[in-house]
Parts: C-alpha cells; structure tokens; sequence
C-alpha cells in the first residue's frame, strides 16, 4: 500500500497555515470590543498585564489549521495504491535486426540506460549488446518473411518476459511485417518508428494508401505521406491493367485484400431527364461524381434531355450499351425501352411524377442516420405496387422508397422529388452515400469491402498491438489508484467548518 | 406560585415580534388574565352598559328617559371612578443598549440582534401600559433620554397607541437629567399616583436617587425595576476584553479573569446600596436580569399593588 499525491504543488499551500497563527496573534494583542452600561467598577482594576507568547484559544487555532490543512489535502488529491512504488515494471526493448544502436530513437535510450533489458527483435529473442546491432545488416524482409512476423514475435515476447513487462519495440514500421490479426497482450507495448536507411533525412517517414479512384481519364491512387512534422496526401496513377497498387517504396497492395482498386472499365450512368426536370437532374450529377469517387467507382454519365415530357433515349437499349444505373427524371412514365434494360440487369430510379399533394414528416435514409425532411410527395406515391418493397418510410408511415424487382434489375421508386423544394435528401449527406452504395451494388463490389484510409497506415505506432482487455483481475493489471483519502479530507471539511465556527463564536 | 418559563414568553423570543401590541397583549392575557381585578361597575358620569333593574338598586339610579322610551325600568352603570393614574417612566438613555452576548440575550441567533435592555424595558413598558389601561387607569408615558418623550396621563383606548407608537420608536441616547429638569415633566401634585421606573440605574451623580426620593416625597408609590444584564451580573466575559462605557465612552481594557473578582465585589456592594436605598424611601424595588420571563414580572408588579390597595 502506497500513498501518492496527483498534485503535489498544491503543498505549497500549507504554507497558509501562517494566516491563522498571525491572526491570531494579532487578535490577542487587541481584545474583543464589549460595551457596557458603565466601566465604574473596571477603573479601579489592575491594568493589563505585559503580553506573553501564549495564544489564546489554542483549540480555535489547531481546528483552523486543521482546516485549512484538509483543504491543502484534498486540493494536492492524494492516492492510495495497493502496488509498491519499488516494484516498478521491468521494461525490454526489442529493436528490429538492422536497426543500429546510433538509430535508436532517445526514448529507447533512456529506457536502456535506466536499465531496460535490450533485445532483437527476432526469433528466439535474443539478447543484444547496447552498442551492437547494426553490423549485421538485416532487412525488415526477414520480419515480413516470418509467419505471422512482427505479431509471433510480440506474442512470443509477451509470453517469455516477466508479467507486466512494458515493450518498447523499435521498428522500421513496414507494413509487411504486420502481417495476420493484431494481437491482444496483456502487455503494454511502446512502438517507436525508426525511418528506413535509405530515407532518412530526405524522404517522408510513413506512407500509406488512402484511397483508390476511377476517372474517365484514368485510375488513380491517392497516397499520405507524413513524418514526425507534416502530412500530406498525393495522388498517383495507377495502371490501367494493375491489379495491385504499390506505394514507395515497396508495400503493396493486392486489390483484394487492402483496398478495392477501381476496375478499368466505367460504369455507365444515364441521367435521363425531361427540361422541366432539369434543376432536379443538376443535384443527381453532382451527388454522383461524389459518390463515384467515395465508391472508388469510375462512372461515365450519361445525360439526356428531350422537349416537353419526352426523353431522347439514346441508346440506353442493347447489351453493350445498357446503363448499369439509370435515372428518369420525367412526369412520363418510363418508355419501355428502358424497361427492357431494366429487366436485363439495370438500376432505374425514378421520382414522383403526376399530381403532387403536401406531406411532412421526416425519413432516415440510412441507419443511424439524420432524418431528412419531406416537404411534397406525388399523390399517388408508390402504392398500389404489390411488388414493391418499402426500404425508407417516413415516420408517419409514408413509404418514401420502394424498390421493386423486374427481371435481373431492379426499379427503385422515389415518393418525392431530387428537388430541395421537395425534399431536404439532396442537401443531405444522406444522398450521396446513398449513391454511393448504388453504384458499388451495381458494380458489384461489397460494400464493405473499404477500409478507411486512416486504417492502412503503416506507421507502427498505429499498427502497435492492442493492448489486452482486462482478464478477471489479472495480477499485470495496473494498479488502480484510490479516491478515498481525497474524499475522505472533502467529507470531513464541513463538520470541522460548522466546528469552526461554533468555537469562534462562543464566549 | 410561579410561572414556568414558557418558551413562547422568553423575551428573547418575544423581542423578534414586531408588533409591540401583539407583545403586550400576548403577556397580560397570557399571563396575567385572571389575577387582576375587573373594574367595579357603579356610580359615574362616563356610561358604561344599561342593566334591567332589581330590587335592592338605588332607584336614583334608574334611566327614566329610557323606561320612557321602553316602559321598563332600566339601570344606568357607569365604571367607578378611582382616580389612579400610573406614570412610566423608561429609561432610554445610552447605557440601556447594552445586551447580554450569551444565550440570554438571543445571542444574536438567526441574525437577529441580540435584546437590549431598552428592548425589555420596551416590551415591559407596552405590557404595564395594556394592563393598566384594560384596568380602566390613566396612563402616563415619559423616556428618559435623548430624545425625551412625555405623553400626560391618558385613559382613552387610543392612548395606547399612541404609547406604542413611542414606545417602538424610542432609541437609547443622551444621559439621565437631574431632578430639576426631570421633576417638572412628572409632577402632578394633585394626585396620588404610581410610578413605575424602568432603568438600569447607571447614573453619573445620583440623579435617579434625587428622582425617586422627589418622587417619594410627593407620596407617590414608586416601583423601581432595575434592569440588569446576565453578563453584568456574572461578569461571564473572558480573555482580553475591551470594555467600553456606553454612556461615556470611556474605554478599560483588560484580561476578564483579573478583573472579574474586584468587579463583583464591587457591583455586590453597589446593588446592596440600591436595594437599602429603596428600603430607605419605602420604593418597591426589583431586579430584573434581561433573561427573566416577563410575564413573571407583571405578575409581581401587579401582585404589590393588589397589596397596597
């Protein structure tokens, strides 16, 4: 059992413990102040004898010291721990083969020279002298070559140090060493980076793939680089036939395991709509591009208008030409053209058309999400479609999106209108990433196949193992540190402040 | 017999009450109802109530104007006329401001100022007068101090008020003036009557011992209630202490415990002196310590002048 102070500074308050004694003095020095009916009989008293160094009402003043000891107490916020401040945790220091003792970063210097125990980070773990190390220039490949690389070896470490051993792993941070599931330790692990040899000085310490994207003019790659002082984000080219990308200077990723590269054929998207429509057309486009860029998905918009309530159609028809996605912005209904490319496999999203009636209420376009609010729907709606399911409803019941089965497609019906004075979907975030699960849906890619950008770093830092959730009261837990003494001077200020004041004011 | 000491009668507790009247009222029906004689219906010019006539009743006193009227034989009552008057004289000079600091004098609890003598001397005034009004006397009012207050012998209803009105407003202030400037404000010397002094009796040159023999030998019945505080009395103070004169401002500083045996001493002998003095000139005299009921107090005035009727 030890006993800490989480602010110790506040000790310098016990210096106020002066104030009262000062007080004190000074109010022996001058009496208390009694009027009376007459002094006739106190003339004749003897006078005041010389004043002495004693105080008077010494209980008053130990209970103001007391109380203003407490206060100092409870301010510097004392703990009591069951651990033994002696027993502090041994602490190993596992530096990747290759990485020099002059590379060392300096806070795996001072572990060492407060007597950190120094070992390779490799099979076996061995011991190492705290000047060696880098005669034998040894890549990070062997690392990534292991089965399970950095991870066996932090498990292999966490099982032969001490319980409650603190690693301090020293690392180039190479991706491919981090390869297989993060492992849970009951550990704590301290990842230091060291940048590779041939960059230092000159080159950025991490890089990392944030996300890869389609254009028609090309694929693309958007990279991070950052070191201790600066990140920044550029984007690469990707080849048109690559089925990985690679970021300098040497991880790669395989499409199917890292990011979801765009394929090099773009998916078309016609955007069909009538003049009268063509404000709502303007919100679709710019929703899309979006959405294409945050699916990873290169598209190729197709637009079309035609007078009055007719639409060209220019060759939505036929195999090669069919949309994989298509918008009918128009009070007509759709032709039976685009039906027909519907049942072979294309999304049609349609918008309300004919009368329209005012409704309110609000719908959640995906969970979690903000409701949006409706302003006006068409009268009709999207009932009387036996066939089609409801996927939003507002929550007065209204079915807003229904989505309906026709052959290998599918027609998804929009109660209200890609308008604002319709409804607030298309000021919403909602709208794009609604698109943006289309066109992945469409494209055929899971939709959960992303990773965020922030999730490939290969900083070590950010790949360090988690740290292992508490297991029933295991003996390397940290110990935790008890409120109760803090408490305890808080609690017990107030009956020694009414204490306080009924001595003070007796007689 | 004695009264318990009700909580509802500490003077402590009564002197929170602002109305004064409420006081009053509240100590003499409380207190005092039932010991005091009613006034005796009989012969006067002031009418009091009619009554049906018996036999036995003076027939002089039958209302002919009214049997006139009703064709029955009524009795006119009116209340005797004794021609008391009870004169008050309270002291209000500076010294009455002192009040006790312990438990006796509230001790200032809720933030309330503790009682002072000229808030019990207030209390007590307002009481005698409600009582001897209620008793059909006349009343008279006179503070002593600065500012002096004397209101001539009243016998209305209205009187009372009019006593309250001074009594609530009265402050402590000035010194006790000597007999020549006192006596012409309370002579009457056509009239027996009762004066009842209320002081703490600190005087500079004996004016209020001049004040009651004057008073003496007018042949007046004189009741002197000495107001003295707890803490005066038991000097209960400790440590070093700066005692300050209320009337002179004169200041003696001291540690309590040195001084409290000569002063004692001392007050012993000064209050022995008042008591012989009040023997001497035949004065009804009674200490009054600021923590004693004063219901208990009514009871023992109006008990000596049930005596001396």
């Amino acid at each position: 059992m030890s006993f800490g102070l989480a602010s110790p500074l506040w000790l310098v308050g016990l210096s106020a413990l002066l104030l009262p004694l000062v007080l004190h003095l000074l109010a022996r020095g001058r009496g208390r102040r009694v009027r009376v009916g007459s002094v006739r009989f106190l003339t004749a008293a003897p006078p005041r004898r010389p004043s002495r160094l004693q105080l008077q009402r010494p209980l008053l003043l130990a209970l103001r010291c007391l109380l203003l000891a407490l206060v100092v107490l409870a301010l510097t916020a004392p703990r009591l721990s069951r651990a033994s401040a002696a027993a502090a945790p041994p602490v190993w220091v596992l530096v990747e083969p290759g990485i020099g003792a002059s590379e060392l970063p300096a806070r795996a210097g001072t572990a060492i020279a407060a007597g950190a125990e120094l070992r390779s980070l490799a099979p076996g773990l061995p011991r190492r002298a705290a000047g060696g190390g880098g005669a034998t220039p040894e890549g990070g490949g062997e690392l990534a070559a292991l089965p399970g690389g950095t991870w066996s070896l932090l498990r292999e470490a966490a099982a032969s140090a001490p319980a409650g051993t603190r690693l301090v792993v020293v690392s180039r941070g190479r991706l491919a060493a981090l390869r297989g599931e993060r492992p849970a330790l009951s550990n704590p692990v301290d990842w230091l980076s060291v940048p590779p040899p041939g960059d230092r000085g000159t080159a950025m310490t991490n890089r990392w793939p944030v996300r890869a994207a389609a254009t028609p003019a090309g694929r693309t790659l958007v990279v991070g680089e950052s070191d201790a002082s600066v990140t920044t984000f550029r984007r690469e080219p990707l080849a048109a036939e690559a089925r990985t990308a690679r970021v300098p200077p040497g991880d790669a990723f395989a499409a199917d395991d890292s990011l979801p590269l765009p394929t090099a054929a773009a998916l078309r998207v016609a955007v069909l709509t009538a003049p009268a429509r063509a404000a709502e057309a303007r919100y679709v486009r710019a929703a899309l591009a979006v959405a294409a860029e945050a699916a990873g998905v290169a598209i190729v918009v197709t637009p079309a208008t035609g007078s009055g309530d007719a639409v060209a159609l220019p060759a939505v028809a036929g195999t090669t030409e069919r949309p994989a996605l298509a918008f009918w912005l128009s009070d007509a209904p759709p032709p039976a053209q685009l039906l027909a490319a519907v049942r072979e496999g294309t999304v049609l999203v349609t918008e309300a058309s004919g009368s329209e009636e005012s409704c309110a209420g609000g719908f959640s376009a995906a969970v979690n999400a903000v409701p949006v609010m409706l302003h006006r729907c068409a009268a009709a709606g999207t009932r009387g479609r036996a066939a089609a399911v409801p996927t939003w409803r507002s929550d007065r019941g209204r079915v807003v999106l229904a989505a309906e089965s026709l052959g290998r497609g599918r027609w998804l019906r929009f109660a209200s209108r890609f308008h604002p004075a319709w409804s607030d979907l298309v000021l919403s975030g909602a709208f794009p990433e609604w698109l943006r699960d289309l066109l992945r849906e469409t494209a055929g890619a899971s939709a959960g196949a992303e990773r965020s950008g922030s999730d490939q770093r290969g900083d070590g830092g950010q790949g360090a193992p988690a740290r292992a959730v508490a297991r029933g009261g295991s003996a390397t837990a940290p110990p935790t540190p008890s409120r109760a003494p803090e408490q305890l001077a808080w609690l017990l200020l107030f009956p020694l402040l009414v204490a306080e004041r009924w001595l003070a004011v007796r007689r | 017999m004695t009264l318990p000491a009700s909580p509802l009668l500490d003077p402590a507790v009564l002197a929170r009450v602002k109305d004064l009247r409420l006081v009053a009222r509240t100590l003499v029906d409380g207190a005092v109802t039932g010991l005091h004689r009613q006034p005796r219906a009989g012969i006067g010019v002031e009418l009091e109530q009619f009554r049906a006539y018996q036999q036995g009743d003076d027939p002089r006193r039958i209302d002919w104007r009214a049997h006139a009227r009703s064709d029955r034989l009524v009795v006119r009552e009116s209340p005797v006329e004794r021609d008391v008057t009870v004169r008050l004289v309270v002291d209000a000079t500076a010294s009455m401001a002192h009040a006790d600091e312990g438990p006796a004098g509230g001790g200032g609890r809720n933030g309330e100022a503790p009682l002072t003598k000229l808030g019990y001397a207030r209390m007590l005034a307002a009481a005698l007068a409600f009582l001897a009004l209620r008793q059909g006397d006349a009343v008279a009012l006179h503070l002593v101090g600065a500012p002096a207050v004397d209101l001539p012998p009243l016998r209305r209803r209205r009187a009372l008020e009019r006593m309250l009105f001074h009594l609530e407003g009265m402050e402590a202030g000035g010194r006790w003036p000597s007999w020549q400037q006192l006596g012409p404000r309370l002579l009457r010397p056509r009239r027996r009557e009762v004066v009842i002094v209320i002081s703490d009796l600190w005087e500079a040159e004996a004016e209020i011992a001049s004040a009651l023999a004057a008073l003496r030998a007018l042949r007046h019945e004189v009741v002197l209630l000495h107001l003295m505080g707890r803490d005066e009395l038991e000097f209960g103070w400790r440590g070093d202490v700066l005692f300050e004169d209320l009337e002179t401002g004169a200041v003696v500083a001291g540690d309590a415990g040195a001084l409290r045996a000569a002063y004692l001493k001392r007050l012993a002998g000064w209050l022995d002196g008042w008591e012989r003095r009040a023997a001497e000139l035949a004065v009804t005299y009674r200490r009054v310590p600021l923590d004693r009921p004063l219901e208990l107090v009514l009871r023992d005035v109006l008990a000596r002048r049930r005596r001396t009727r």
